[in-house]
């Protein structure tokens, strides 16, 4: 089967979140399953070739004009998508079989190349425009965004929702009908989390005392993550754990905001505002928590939680959403209420047996192992492919 | 004022059962509020920190060490009265070596002050005087000293160690309240241990629950098992192989 797979980020162009690791992976998956892959992304830097061939995969880097508007930049974008996936069939002389794009940005190009020459065309749905912005229908250009989604979905064969919950809201906002849209949880690669390392070596580094309890809070520090749930919910711990700390991993537009109120509480002492992190420094932090808090208010799916599994953590997560499906309660994490008092709840009971959490934090890893690799998710859009 | 009484020890309680009724009229009502006087007749000041960045400071002039200054020094015309406050943070202070000072020009009529500082977790110490345009100054009197508390919570984030030995009996190191024995003698109260529900699952039934999570997903699972199976079982039924078999085909 020759796939083309249209993503506005990767691994190896320009990487911001986590569609490019799943663009990529997925497509070093696909392509372990014997198909021909080509993934068609923006142009990093001028330094980086056009075309490329990375671990097996055909790696097309599209330049395209800028444009001071947000919306008809991605609206270039998706029209050098076009044109070169029409020349890369040409030059071929050979059609693709499906042309699977991810999210809004990129679900133009899908559109007009059915449009233009009859492909089958599976849009990837990670979130929407409605979640993104912490359950609101603002006007402007959300609402030019939500007209792409709507369009998008309609035209396409097949609509891919990373969880049951994204798939709810799909059907609702955008009318979709049931048997158009298909459930592929997301994957990670837990081999990048294998290894031990020396906590306590990791913790001084961020002035943590090698045997405080440590929760991790990794990402965007945005509303619709909940960072300042987790916030009100750190007075309620340091009462009967006075010696806990709360890494918060990420940035965002609310950080400056939730710096200054933790010094208002008088509990700036418990709390380290890192900033982005990646790579190795992430993973020790990973491996040094103890557990890692997910106090989402829309969630589509959270890999941060796959992410904590991997390195043998539990999870304490919000309700709502992804997390609400893929956790066993009290196997391999916590579900919790979007509230601050709930989330020091799971936070406090966590912490009065680690013991306990250790187990869980097993059962996470061998959930990650069973249901979440990339070779299963691989399988999965296989299926949706051949259901076509 | 009261009447004194010079009587002995001894025969006090007489004389205040022979004297009741004209003791009761001779005492001075009591009042709750009364204005405090206005002057003591000394010359003094004091210090109170208000809270991190606030100085209050009263004081009082006599008339009796204006005119001593002037026996000393001449006239005082054109001179100020000023407040020269000594920052003594950490140091032990002579009257020289203060880390800053600075002066405020006060109105002594005004009598008290808030004198606002620029940083926290500091002493002072205030002389009150006159100064004069070319920068002398003389004292007057000098005040007590204050720490203003800090802003923050403690600089000290370091842990802090303590040694437990076994079979020694040690004082706890922070001790929030003495808790009292019961004069009462009663049963030991047991606190009830929290039970969290153990669940005695193995990897197979988490492997199993998250192979039924999606529909997609559990179909694809029980090939993957089918597929393994091959190696588990010694003779593996004739359906599973063939469905092992056909997806191998399928895919590639």
């Amino acid at each position: 089967m020759r796939i083309a797979l249209l993503g506005w980020e990767s691994l190896h162009s320009i990487c911001v979140g986590g569609v490019g690791v799943h663009i990529s992976e997925l497509a070093c998956a696909l392509e372990r399953k014997g198909h021909e892959v080509h993934v068609f992304t923006r142009l990093g830097s001028p330094k980086q070739p056009w075309y490329e061939k990375i671990f097996g995969v055909h790696y097309h880097r599209v330049p395209f004009n800028s444009h001071p508007d947000f919306v008809e930049e991605i609206n270039n974008m998706c029209r050098a998508f076009v044109n070169t996936v029409f020349s890369v069939e040409d030059y071929m002389g050979a059609a693709f079989d499906v042309v699977h794009a991810h999210d809004w940005l990129t679900s133009n190009a899908g559109v007009w190349i059915k449009e233009g020459r009859h492909r089958h065309f599976v849009l990837t749905m990670h979130s929407t425009e409605y979640g993104r912005c912490g359950n609101n229908f603002f006007g402007g250009r959300s609402e030019r965004i939500r007209e792409h989604e709507r369009h998008g979905t309609y035209c396409a064969d097949r609509v891919i929702s990373v969880s049951d919950s994204l798939k709810k809201e799909l059907m609702w906002m955008y009318n979709l009908p049931d048997w158009k849209v298909e459930v592929v949880y997301n994957g990670v690669n837990p081999h990048y989390y294998d290894g031990w390392i020396d906590p306590a070596g990791v913790k001084s580094q961020y002035g943590i005392g090698p045997l405080d309890p440590v929760v991790l809070f990794s990402g965007r520090i945005v509303y619709q993550k909940g960072p300042d749930l987790l916030l009100d919910a750190i007075p309620y711990i340091l009462k009967y754990y006075n010696n806990a700390k709360f890494v918060f991993v990420g940035d965002g537009e609310m950080r400056w905001g939730l710096e200054e109120k933790a010094r208002h509480m008088g509990i700036s002492y418990a709390t380290r505002f890192l900033g982005y992190l990646n790579g190795y420094r992430l993973v020790d932090l990973y491996k040094a928590s103890d557990c890692v808090c997910v106090p989402s208010r829309n969630e589509p799916f959270g890999i941060v939680i796959l992410e904590a599994w991997s390195a043998g953590k539990p999870v304490i997560a919000s309700s709502n959403g992804g997390p609400a499906e893929i956790i066993w309660h009290e196997v391999n994490g916590f579900k919790v209420y979007p509230y601050p008092e709930s989330i020091a709840w799971g936070i406090g009971t966590l912490f009065s047996d680690f013991e306990y959490a250790r187990w869980m934090g097993r059962n996470g890893r061998v959930a990650v192992e069973t249901a979440f690799s990339w070779d299963v998710v691989a399988d999965q859009v296989l299926e949706v492919y051949n259901s076509i | 004022m009261r009447k004194k009484t010079t009587l002995n020890k001894k025969s006090k309680f007489k004389e205040i059962n022979l004297t009741k009724t004209t003791h009761v009229e001779n005492k001075k009502e009591f009042q709750d509020y009364y204005d405090l006087p206005s002057s003591y007749n000394t010359t003094s000041i004091t210090l109170i920190a208000r809270d991190p960045y606030w100085i209050f400071a009263y004081w009082e002039i006599t008339q009796s060490s204006i005119e001593e200054l002037r026996k000393r020094i001449g006239s005082l015309e054109k001179a100020n009265y000023v407040i020269r406050m000594y920052d003594v943070t950490c140091i032990n202070f002579d009257g020289t070596n203060a880390n800053r000072v600075f002066d405020i020009e006060i109105d002594p009529n005004a009598k008290n002050w808030y004198i606002n500082l620029w940083n926290d977790n500091s002493t002072f110490c205030a002389d009150l005087g006159i100064r004069f345009p070319d920068g002398r100054f003389y004292q007057l009197a000098r005040s007590n000293f204050v720490t203003t508390p800090r802003f923050r919570p403690s600089d000290r984030s370091e842990e802090i160690w303590m040694e437990v030995k076994q079979g020694i009996p040690q004082k706890p190191y922070v001790m929030a309240r003495v808790e009292e024995k019961p004069k009462v003698p009663t049963k030991e109260i047991k606190e009830p241990q929290r039970k969290y529900r153990r669940f005695n699952l193995t990897e197979e039934d988490i492997k199993k629950y998250y192979s039924n999570l999606s529909p997609l997903l559990k179909e694809i699972i029980a090939k993957r098992l089918a597929r393994t199976w091959k190696f588990r079982k010694p003779k593996p039924t004739y359906k599973r192989l063939l469905k092992g078999i056909h997806y191998i085909e399928k895919v590639q």
